[in-house]
């Protein structure tokens, strides 16, 4: 997947408003054909629009005072009135009822007693596919004076590959392609793993430098996990890499 | 779509009909669904202030604080909490019954496309709203929906890196975020706010408050659940450990667990698929309309009854066209327009005492025009000479499937159709009565029907029923199409009174 957004604690604020841009165009479509356009361009001059407006609200407001004849409208609180008074109680609290249990209740096992979580989350960007190699001086010479820097390299980075391995069984693989149009981003993981509390033996290795790369990064460590622990296995850009916290 | 609808719709009626009995038909919320929802926005609003007032926007304080409110102010500010917590979920409760609701009276189709897709983008911004305040608490609730939704915007794939690792470990987060957290939740509200006017505004005249008594009840029943059971938080949150058992506000909260079983691109393709089918609804299949009315210049005054009686807001009064000697003339907005008639019932030339050949409305329906209404009227007046003609409409009672004797029935999508000079034709002409059959009260299809006819009956609106006509030979009933008993009963009932009625003027004759 490319990059089109980052984002970051500050800026989340695009998150919740996602339903709002993938809406919006229509909605702003819908509100401006059966709304504003009236307000914005009213079918007349305004002035005299709101004059006729409040002509007639006026006019309207008179004609209702008027009274005549001996109709009356049918009585529908046909049973007792306590038992009315009764009734709406039951009701309202019916809908209490319904509003406080399903507020919290039933309860949600999201994760199995004696289970803890292993998180492996990194974003790391891999070697690039061409090396970066120095420009010779009649490729500097041949370049606009703002245009030569020494260091020619291609955008394209390799996908980044990365392997779990819990007490010496595979828990996880994967591959992540680097991020952006020109695949020149960062590749990220973010797995979650569930494993039983106790003590394990935990192994990740990656590998950023492609198909002939082999293992450029690896961890393995002896760790053990209390119930409900959310262990993260994480990557160090500044060249420690891995760490688990 | 209609067999589906229809079981759905018996049980609202039956539900309404015996809600009414306790309620009374203004108060009851079944009927007031839209307006208690709104109410529920309020209470959340208003509440929200207050809290707010108590809460502090930061990682370490942001929990301590709720938790002094819960505990060491439980009396108010414990009490606020909790009213802001069950008004929201009861916004979501009173939200989805409405949305059911419309859709089973087929109430969401025609003109009506517009309401019904405007409230689907105020489900997205209701949850939104609501789902940015759980994460407000800090606590393992909090945790879980935060990085529940951040791992469900992930799936997205649109992320360089994903969001959810924001949420990593402890120190993760900054007191910043909670700041930003704070401004999302009073701005998607806000943003909800307006989605609501937006849903409602191509309805004339909306009501968007319920009855004062209602909104006591309402409010009444809200503070005791708070108090009998106040909003508590679960323990604090902690990244570096997993929440075990929650208890989930199911209200908000109903999709995580789904998006846990089934991940996040089921979820999304759940929530988009889904928002989608219901926003397309109103066209699947479309409805298919009769004519707009139409407005005949020549017998039209604009006097303006039409544009104050039309529940769509389908008719405008503009600037005269023709020359003629009115300084107005009605306009209809044909994408607006139900088809409901009112317009022609509250039509001031509306008039059936003219001869068959200049019978012409300044505004008339082209499918039902008053000179096709005259002629059945006419009809039902020479099946049922002295009886009873009951006038019904396509919502209410069934008035055609009556099979009494001295009654005969004509049927209009809306009894606020039939202009008043109408029942004083009919009587005039010989009907014994005239039973005016509709929707119930507060029921209405075309929302004031009831109210409009109502009002003309007692003269307190313009058209209203002339003084001379007797009020003892106009009857109403007001009930559903599942009450068939009811308007079966009223009819007979009518007849009787009707008959010593005649006895009375007859013994008067006599002396």
């Amino acid at each position: 997947m490319f990059s089109l957004l980052h984002i970051s604690p500050e800026n989340m604020v695009w998150l919740y408003l996602a339903p709002l841009v993938v809406f919006g165009p229509i909605f702003f479509g819908v509100l401006w054909n059966f709304g504003l356009k009236n307000i914005f361009y009213p079918p007349q001059d305004l002035a005299e629009y709101q004059r006729l407006e409040r002509e007639q609200s006026e006019h309207i407001s008179q004609r209702r005072t008027r009274k005549s004849g001996t109709y009356t409208r049918p009585q529908h609180m046909a049973t007792q009135f306590s038992a009315q008074w009764l009734g709406q109680v039951v009701v309202l609290a019916g809908v209490a009822g319904v509003l406080g249990a399903f507020s919290a209740w039933p309860s949600y096992r999201y994760r199995e007693p004696g289970m803890a979580q292993v998180k492996l989350s990194l974003s790391h960007p891999g070697e690039r596919v061409e090396p970066c190699r120095k420009r010779t001086a009649e490729e500097l010479a041949s370049l606009a004076p703002n245009m030569r820097a020494k260091m020619k390299c291609t955008r394209e980075r390799w996908p980044i590959t990365v392997k779990l391995w819990l007490d010496g069984e595979v828990v996880f693989a994967g591959q992540a392609a680097a991020t952006g149009l020109h695949q020149d981003g960062s590749s990220s993981f973010y797995e979650k793993i569930s494993v039983p509390a106790g003590s394990h033996t935990l192994t990740v290795r990656l590998n950023d430098a492609g198909p002939h790369g082999g293992v450029t990064q690896e961890l393995s460590q002896a760790v053990v996990l209390a119930p409900a622990q959310n262990l993260v296995i994480g990557f160090h850009e500044d060249g420690r890499g891995f760490y688990l916290k | 779509m209609s067999q589906l609808r229809t079981p759905l719709q018996n049980v609202f009626l039956l539900s309404e009909k015996t809600l009414d009995r306790v309620f009374g038909p203004e108060w009851n919320p079944l009927r007031q669904l839209g307006t208690v929802a709104f109410f529920m926005y309020w209470i959340a609003a208003g509440t929200g202030i207050f809290i707010y007032i108590f809460f502090e926007t930061s990682v370490g304080g942001a929990y301590q604080s709720v938790e002094y409110m819960t505990h060491d102010q439980w009396y108010l500010a414990g009490v606020m909490r909790s009213l802001h917590r069950y008004s929201s979920d009861g916004m979501v409760l009173f939200m989805v019954v409405h949305l059911f609701r419309e859709w089973s009276f087929d109430r969401y189709r025609g003109v009506r496309w517009y309401a019904w897709f405007t409230g689907v983008v105020v489900i997205w911004l209701l949850y939104a709203s609501g789902l940015s305040g759980y994460w407000l608490v800090w606590d393992q609730l909090a945790q879980y929906v935060a990085l529940g939704s951040m791992e469900w915007f992930d799936a997205l794939g649109i992320f360089g890196e994903p969001v959810a690792t924001n949420f990593l470990a402890e120190g993760s987060l900054t007191d910043r975020f909670f700041t930003l957290l704070v401004f999302i939740h009073i701005f998607v509200p806000l943003f909800l706010l307006f989605a609501m006017w937006v849903h409602v505004m191509r309805v004339s005249q909306p009501k968007i408050n319920p009855p004062r008594g209602a909104a006591i009840g309402l409010t009444a029943m809200l503070v005791v659940l708070s108090l009998v059971k106040p909003a508590i938080s679960h323990g604090a949150a902690d990244l570096g450990l997993i929440p075990q058992n929650l208890n989930l506000d199911w209200f908000f909260m109903v999709l995580y667990p789904i998006f846990d079983a089934w991940g996040g691109g089921a979820l999304w393709l759940l929530a988009i698929g889904g928002s989608l089918v219901l926003a397309v609804l109103p066209w699947v299949p479309p409805l298919k309309n009769s004519k707009a009315p139409v407005v005949t210049l020549e017998h039209c005054n604009g006097c303006g009854w039409c544009y104050a009686d039309c529940p769509y807001g389908a008719i405008t009064i503009v600037p005269r066209t023709d020359g003629l000697a009115y300084s107005h003339q009605a306009e209809v907005n044909e994408a607006n327009c139900t088809r409901c008639g009112i317009c022609v019932g509250s039509c001031s030339t509306a008039s059936p005492f003219q001869s068959m050949d200049d019978l012409v409305s300044g505004i008339d329906l082209p499918d039902l025009n008053i000179k096709t209404l005259r002629g059945l009227v006419d009809t039902a007046l020479a099946v049922a000479p002295g009886g009873i003609v009951v006038v019904g409409c396509e919502h209410g009672p069934r008035v055609q499937e009556q099979a009494l004797p001295d009654t005969a029935a004509v049927r209009l999508p809306c009894v606020s159709m039939l202009p008043p000079s109408f029942i004083d034709y009919m009587i005039s002409e010989g009907a014994g009565g005239v039973l005016i059959a509709g929707c119930p009260e507060c029921g209405c299809r075309f929302r004031s029907g009831v109210a409009l006819m109502q009002d003309r009956l007692e003269g307190q609106r313009d058209p209203y029923l002339r003084k001379r006509v007797p009020r003892e030979r106009i009857r109403t009933v007001w009930a559903s199409p599942i009450e068939a008993s009811a308007l079966h009963a009223a009819t007979l009932a009518f007849h009787e009174d009707l008959k010593t009625l005649d006895d009375d003027v007859e013994d008067s004759a006599d002396v």
